[in-house]
């Protein structure tokens, strides 16, 4: 599979996030909500609502330098796995030896069966499900 | 599609996020024996809420010494405040007096401390701009959005009870992930996270117990009760509680909104556990 141009800025060393506790959340800690704050082209991509840059980001799940900054934008979009990547900040390496190895499978799956169901939510920059 | 264990390409980092301590940091600090006698100090690795009955500071003229005289320790000199704790209150003046009113609190920030984390200033001048408190890397951040400095202190101390938990939950997630081959069910992954979470909420807890001694105790405190899981932590310290209760309590609330909306968080934790197992 061929990753788009659009896509160059996705990559581990690059890309940085924000990981907060969701206005309203009720957990003191396990609720986290992830948002991308570099590079600047990858806070507008995943700010598009573009279902379809979704998967234009699996490939990157299974190249290395790029596993966890796919993950970091799919999580960032989706609100999925963001408790999981929230607690890798810095580490993407313990991520990518441990939980990024089934990472692409999990959101080939979770596509498969949410994508029909998801509706751009401007005001937290990210999908939510219909 | 086999990507299991494959990445197409390898590059080493460098280690580069390693964390370190702020000079002087994490300095156990040596005490006298006199010192020894009259203060009981809770365990230095007491995880959670449940140590009430621990005096950890500045109580040294609390008891007689042995033989009926009262002898007085020496003042025990004080640490200097963190970065992590002047830097706040260099952006937020007046929060360092209330921290001060709660030992568990200095904890908190002592361990987040020594972890690396460091204070970057308000929320909307840093890289996430907006006007909500997050965390980039081993830096967090809170609005100035918040005028009051109560919800301040909230939002800074549920950012560092965040951090310091981070490694307690890699290790669970790497045991998750082995799946039926590690040491875990899913419904005991599940309950492990519950346990780090209801420990968060009873240390806040017990910092917002304190704090309010420190503010008067007063009636219009009962506002930010909530914030700070007050009612959860009185009714483990009551004994009408257990730290079980609250995690099953936990266990089977309900998500309201976001990816999981609908789901309870037992029912969430234990699908994570097959998906990052891979159902193994």
């Amino acid at each position: 599979m061929k990753t788009t141009d659009r896509l160059a800025s996705v990559h581990n060393d690059r890309i940085q996030f924000a990981s907060m506790r969701p206005p309203g959340s009720r957990f003191a800690a396990i609720e986290r909500r992830v948002q991308v704050v570099a590079p600047p082209e990858a806070v507008r991509l995943a700010e598009t609502g573009d279902v379809a840059l979704l998967d234009e980001l699996l490939p990157l799940l299974a190249i290395r330098d790029r596993a966890f900054a796919a993950e970091v934008m799919l999580s960032a979009m989706t609100g999925v796995e963001a408790d999981l990547v929230a607690d890798y900040t810095g580490k993407p390496d313990a991520w990518l030896d441990g939980l990024g190895a089934t990472a692409r499978e999990r959101w080939i799956a979770w596509l498969d069966q949410h994508r029909a169901q998801l509706v751009w939510d401007a005001p937290n920059r990210s999908f939510a499900l219909r | 599609m086999a990507t299991t264990m494959g990445f197409d390409r390898e590059r080493p980092r460098d280690a580069s996020a390693g964390k370190t301590n702020a000079a002087g940091e994490g300095t156990p600090g040596k005490r006298t024996l006199t010192e020894g006698l009259i203060v009981q100090r809770a365990p230095a690795s007491s995880p959670d809420a449940g140590s009430d009955a621990a005096v950890t500071g500045g109580t040294a003229d609390a008891a007689p010494a042995a033989g009926g005289a009262v002898q007085r320790a020496p003042a025990p000199a004080k640490d200097p405040d963190p970065a992590l704790l002047t830097d706040f209150e260099a952006k937020f003046k007046g929060v360092a007096a209330e921290l001060h009113n709660s030992p568990a609190s200095l904890k908190l920030i002592k361990e987040a401390a020594a972890a690396g984390v460091k204070f970057g200033g308000y929320a909307e001048d840093g890289p996430g701009k907006n006007a909500w408190a997050y965390t980039v890397g081993d830096t967090i951040y809170v609005p100035k959005a918040r005028t009051d400095l109560t919800l301040a202190i909230s939002d800074y101390l549920f950012e560092l009870n965040n951090a310091v938990r981070k490694p307690q939950f890699d290790k669970i997630h790497e045991e998750g992930a082995k799946g039926s081959a590690g040491k875990l069910t899913a419904e005991q992954y599940a309950t492990q996270k519950v346990v780090l979470e209801v420990e968060g909420m009873l240390r806040l807890g017990e910092i917002w117990v304190e704090m309010r001694k420190g503010m008067g105790d007063g009636p219009e405190l009962d506002k930010y009760d909530g914030e700070f899981y007050r009612a959860e932590y009185r009714a483990y310290k009551d004994g009408t509680k257990t730290k079980d209760d609250l995690v099953q309590s936990v266990l089977g609330r309900k998500y309201t909104s976001g990816a999981n909306a609908g789901k309870t968080v037992k029912q969430y934790y234990m699908d994570q556990y097959k998906q990052i197992s891979g159902g193994k």
